[in-house]
């Protein structure tokens, strides 16, 4: 399959600004003790916003007709991208009486919180179900499509959160001695689930990954597609047109192949194994203000980068049914 | 409305009949031709006369090569949109553009709501829709829907651009749910098959397989090299020869 950049920026990006909502709906609380519980809690939910909007706007670069962009939230009874489009927009709208909550443990607080986790969740597996109920591409059709959706929209989520805890420490320094702590025991909290999270995730693509190398095509052959197994071994002869077309671009896609070994490994190395090690030398080495964020931010656009190249992965090197007939 | 009708009044489609197919490609000229003028944007070309032609076509014929020990035969494989009864690339669809008529189960786009997102191509496990270059819109087989309803035509130009080109009738087309229809009856004698079945789309239009032609089996001697024939030293006469010229 063609690796649209559009698309891939769409995922990586909206996965990560949801993955943050979910973690502001549950943990945030507007009191003031950090980025991720300020008062209110409008900050941290704009920066999940913000990426959540710019990921689903390079979405509308990939259309061809841009202007009928709006229709698509008409067929949520059958469509997941249109229920993908449909819950993106309910779940940023979602964002609002989260945002300007000012009671800390109110029951509204907490309701629309666990709304916006849920609905952020909701939206991550629309999208990988745009996907997953491809049953043309044999590799993206299987219920570990949305969990490495889901995964990686946590890790990107958790990590988000680390980064604006260690953000919240230098813009917002605290002389009392017990915040102070308290905002440490944060950071490492937050710093230990990103690194279980990306484990997580990154274990999930290593099966995802495995189950693509075997499954190829799936049940279907050049035999299936043309039905010609009775009369022997097939192949094509003449092609039936003399130059690249439609068809070849977007689902013949074959250039990573050759490389994907290599690529799967930078992908592994950049999303996962680099920002783990920037993560226990962090937590490890307790650096002091601001050194811990200068260091966890880049670990975060690092796993972006790394995911995107994964995501670009999952769009070259799972073959279509269509090459068969090539 | 992108879900499936349960059922249609009709199922129109065709019947392709692999054994008499030459691989013209008259059925794709005529297509072609007719969707560049009739219902819809014109069927695009990028670049018709420079080096790399490419352009949105809704049928194209494949040429297979199949072989086995007894026989080694080319089969003209002519492939555009088989209609399915589950057809994948509708209920993908976003906008409502991609449908199935329940009146004669044609699968249509409608160009007007089409954001050209390209999700129907992708479903499709045939690859019978293609993005038109120039209008970014998707293209498919509408079964001339132009032309079968069209009471101006005279009524033997009544049926898809492709049935009607065809030199060796190797298309047919009619309703599947009548039992006593051409089609039906076709598909019937000649066990009429599906492409790609475990896809689960089941597509209205059948394929029927070329007629087996007996041939002898062949398998070669024990102890035949065919390295043993070719790259011998000559001797005599051609031995002079290969020496004067070497």
């Amino acid at each position: 399959m063609h690796p649209a950049l559009s698309i891939i920026f769409f995922s990586t990006l909206s996965g990560a600004g949801f993955g943050l909502a979910a973690v502001i709906g549950v943990i945030g609380r507007p009191d003031g003790s950090s980025l991720i519980s300020a008062y209110p809690l409008f900050a941290p939910l704009l920066i999940a916003g913000t990426l959540a909007s710019i990921g689903l706007l390079c979405s509308v670069a990939h259309l061809r007709r841009p202007d009928r962009a709006w229709r698509a939230f008409s067929q949520w009874r059958s469509s997941w991208l249109s229920r993908e489009g449909i819950l993106a927009i309910v779940t940023l709208a979602l964002f609002a009486p989260l945002a300007f909550a000012k009671t800390v443990d109110s029951n509204s607080t907490i309701a629309f919180g666990f709304a916006v986790f849920a609905f952020s969740a909701l939206t991550v597996f629309a999208t990988s179900m745009i996907y997953a109920q491809i049953r043309a591409v044999p590799a993206w059709h299987t219920w570990l499509t949305p969990l490495l959706y889901l995964s990686f929209a946590a890790s990107g989520g958790i990590l988000s959160a680390t980064v604006l805890t260690s953000a919240f420490a230098w813009i917002e320094p605290l002389n009392d001695h017990y915040q102070r702590v308290r905002q440490y025991n944060e950071f490492n909290g937050f710093a230990l689930a990103a690194t279980f999270s990306i484990l997580t995730a990154w274990f999930v693509q290593s099966i995802w990954w495995a189950r693509l190398t075997k499954v190829g095509t799936g049940k279907s052959t050049i035999q299936t597609a043309t039905r010609l197994e009775k009369m022997g071994s097939v192949r094509l002869l003449e092609p039936p047109h003399t130059g690249p077309n439609y068809l070849t671009d977007e689902m013949g896609f074959v250039i990573a192949r050759r490389h994907a070994t290599k690529l799967r490994s930078l992908s592994l190395l950049f999303g996962g194994l680099l920002p783990i090690a920037i993560l226990v030398l962090t937590t490890m080495t307790q650096l002091p203000i601001p050194f811990d964020f200068l260091l966890v931010l880049p670990a975060l656009f690092l796993h972006l980068f790394g995911v995107g190249l994964s995501r670009w992965l999952f769009f070259a090197e799972a073959k279509h049914t269509v090459s068969l007939y090539y | 409305m992108t879900s499936l009708p349960k059922t249609t009044e009709r199922r129109l489609g065709l019947v392709i009949d692999l054994d008499v197919c030459v691989g013209c490609q008259a059925c794709v000229v005529n297509c072609k031709a007719w969707n560049s003028g009739g219902y819809g944007a014109p069927l695009a070309d990028r670049e018709p006369w420079g080096n790399q032609p490419s352009g949105a076509w809704l049928n194209r014929v494949h040429g297979y090569e199949a072989s086995s020990n007894r026989n080694v035969s080319v089969v003209y494989f002519p492939k555009s949109c088989l209609h399915c009864d589950d057809a994948p690339c509708v209920t993908v669809c976003p906008t409502g553009a991609s449908i199935k008529r329940s009146e004669d189960g044609i699968v249509l786009v409608d160009e007007s709501k089409c954001m050209g997102c390209g999700l129907c191509a992708w479903a499709c496990p045939y690859g019978a829709r293609e993005m038109d270059p120039s209008e970014g819109i998707m293209k498919k087989c509408t079964l001339c829907v132009d032309r079968i309803y069209n009471d101006n035509l005279p009524e033997e130009d009544q049926v898809p651009a492709c049935v009607r080109s065809c030199p060796t009738s190797a298309r047919h087309f009619g309703d599947f749910n009548d039992p006593s229809s051409d089609v039906s009856v076709l598909s019937k004698q000649r066990s009429g098959v599906d492409l790609m079945p475990e896809q689960g789309t089941r597509p209205v239009n059948k394929y029927l397989l070329p007629t087996e032609r007996g041939g002898t089996e062949y398998s070669a001697p024990d102890g035949f090299n065919l390295a043993d024939y070719v790259d011998q030293e000559p001797s005599g006469i051609l031995a002079w020869i290969d020496r004067a010229l070497g």
